[in-house]
């Protein structure tokens, strides 16, 4: 799963946000690292959308305009679940090793 | 949509959304806009025109058939990096082989204006593709799409100015020098930015036999000794990833081989229609180009119905 992708899902995993939300989670959740654009995440949400991992969860109109409300559909969830699952035994990993590193000299706890 | 929403959307936004096809602009602007609006409520000038440019490569993407229910995204972002690999290693040869010749004996003297363009303008091209080679094995993909189109705009006035002074036939020219790296620029440009990350183990692995693909026709000349059938088997054997293509497709998932064989296409590009050029007559030539736009009319055919009924459907 590439990294937008997760943050994407992510930024959808506590509640329904729409687009312009979803663009501000994505930035927030990555530091600022990862800013999707408008054509960037409509086309992701489309594609998302069509593997079934997100869905519509309800259509508004503010100040005029219409915008779409996505919510996190069940395979979704679960690709979440299992990419976490994987991240997590990765850092786990990670820090077993680390700390399986000989400390310099003179270096204290 | 009425008339006085569109004329409140901000300039830049209504040519961006000029790309799209009508239905997915009809059904889908409103949303676009007002996520566009919000994006770029106080924003800078350079930031709202990436925001445009962002829009209209969405909608570019979905007027040529990409976003669609099939897996085309999926093909071309596995195809753009085994396809750099490929127009690199062919860059490489050509240019090696070439720098071979001419030294053996020294010939650069005798080369005249436009075949020294020419060799500096392959030259430049494959630096530039072995330059992109290296920076989606990075991950780098906005560098490397940068990179790409600039290289490929920079050959264009090169080769023009070559054409006049080259003795081999014009079409072959252009077909040898521009078709490759104008392809692998527009896939490079068609992956979508949320694709487009660290290449995973299978696109690296693309690569490598991209890269094999393109040394292994070579080895064998030396074994055989007759040029011309030679010369026939390195320009059609790039149909090959093609036809496994076409025979794993009715096994499940052909995604892999589909990509390798559009990856192929650069070699296609590059030695097999050169070569069809070459062999056909003007008549032949006028009829397999009649073919190709039918069959470009049926494929926008076919995608504008299938964005009409994805547009119904939302």
């Amino acid at each position: 799963m590439q990294e937008p992708t997760l943050l994407l899902l992510t930024a959808l995993a506590d509640e329904p946000r729409h687009g312009y939300a979803l663009m501000q989670q994505v930035a927030e959740i990555s530091h600022g690292r990862v800013r999707l654009r408008t054509g960037t995440l409509y086309g992701a949400l489309e594609r998302l959308q069509r593997e079934g991992m997100v869905r519509v969860e309800r259509e508004e109109v503010v100040d005029g305009r219409a915008r779409k409300v996505y919510a996190l559909a069940e395979p979704g969830v679960t690709a979440l679940a299992e990419e976490t699952e994987r991240l997590r035994a990765v850092a786990a990993e990670a820090r077993r090793r680390l700390a399986l590193r000989p400390r310099p000299r003179g270096a204290t706890a | 949509m009425t008339e006085k929403q569109t004329d409140d959307r901000p300039r830049l936004l209504r040519a961006a959304l000029r790309a799209y096809p009508r239905a997915s602009r009809a059904v889908h602007g409103q949303e676009l806009a007002a996520i566009y609006v919000e994006a770029t409520t106080g924003a800078g000038r350079i930031t709202t025109l990436r925001e445009a440019v962002d829009v209209a490569g969405h909608g570019l993407r979905l007027r040529f058939g990409l976003g669609g229910r099939g897996r085309v995204e999926e093909i071309v972002t596995r195809a753009a990096p085994a396809a750099a690999a490929l127009c690199a290693t062919q860059g490489v040869v050509y240019v090696v082989a070439l720098a071979a010749m001419l030294l053996n004996p020294p010939q650069f003297q005798e080369l005249g204006t436009a075949n020294a363009l020419m060799l500096g303008d392959a030259a430049g091209a494959t630096a530039v593709w072995v330059a992109v080679v290296a920076l989606l094995l990075t991950g780098r993909w906005s560098a490397a799409r940068i990179l790409g189109a600039f290289g490929t705009a920079a050959q264009v006035p090169v080769v023009l100015a070559a054409l006049p002074g080259l003795e081999m036939e014009r079409a072959y020219a252009v077909c040898q020098a521009l078709l490759p790296s104008l392809f692998v620029s527009l896939l490079l440009l068609a992956v979508p930015r949320d694709l487009a990350g660290p290449l995973e183990a299978r696109d690296r692995s693309a690569m490598g036999w991209a890269v094999v693909f393109a040394l292994v026709p070579y080895v064998f000349m030396p074994l055989v000794h007759v040029p011309y059938v030679m010369q026939l088997f390195l320009s059609f054997v790039w149909f090959l990833p093609g036809g496994w293509a076409l025979l794993r497709a009715r096994r499940g998932d052909a995604t892999g081989p589909a990509a390798f064989a559009l990856a192929g296409g650069v070699g296609v590009l590059r030695l097999s229609l050169p070569m069809l050029v070459e062999l056909s007559s003007s008549r032949e030539l006028a009829a397999a180009a009649l073919v190709l736009a039918a069959a470009a009319f049926g494929w926008r055919r076919r995608s504008r119905r299938a964005t009409e009924d994805r547009a119904a459907r939302s």
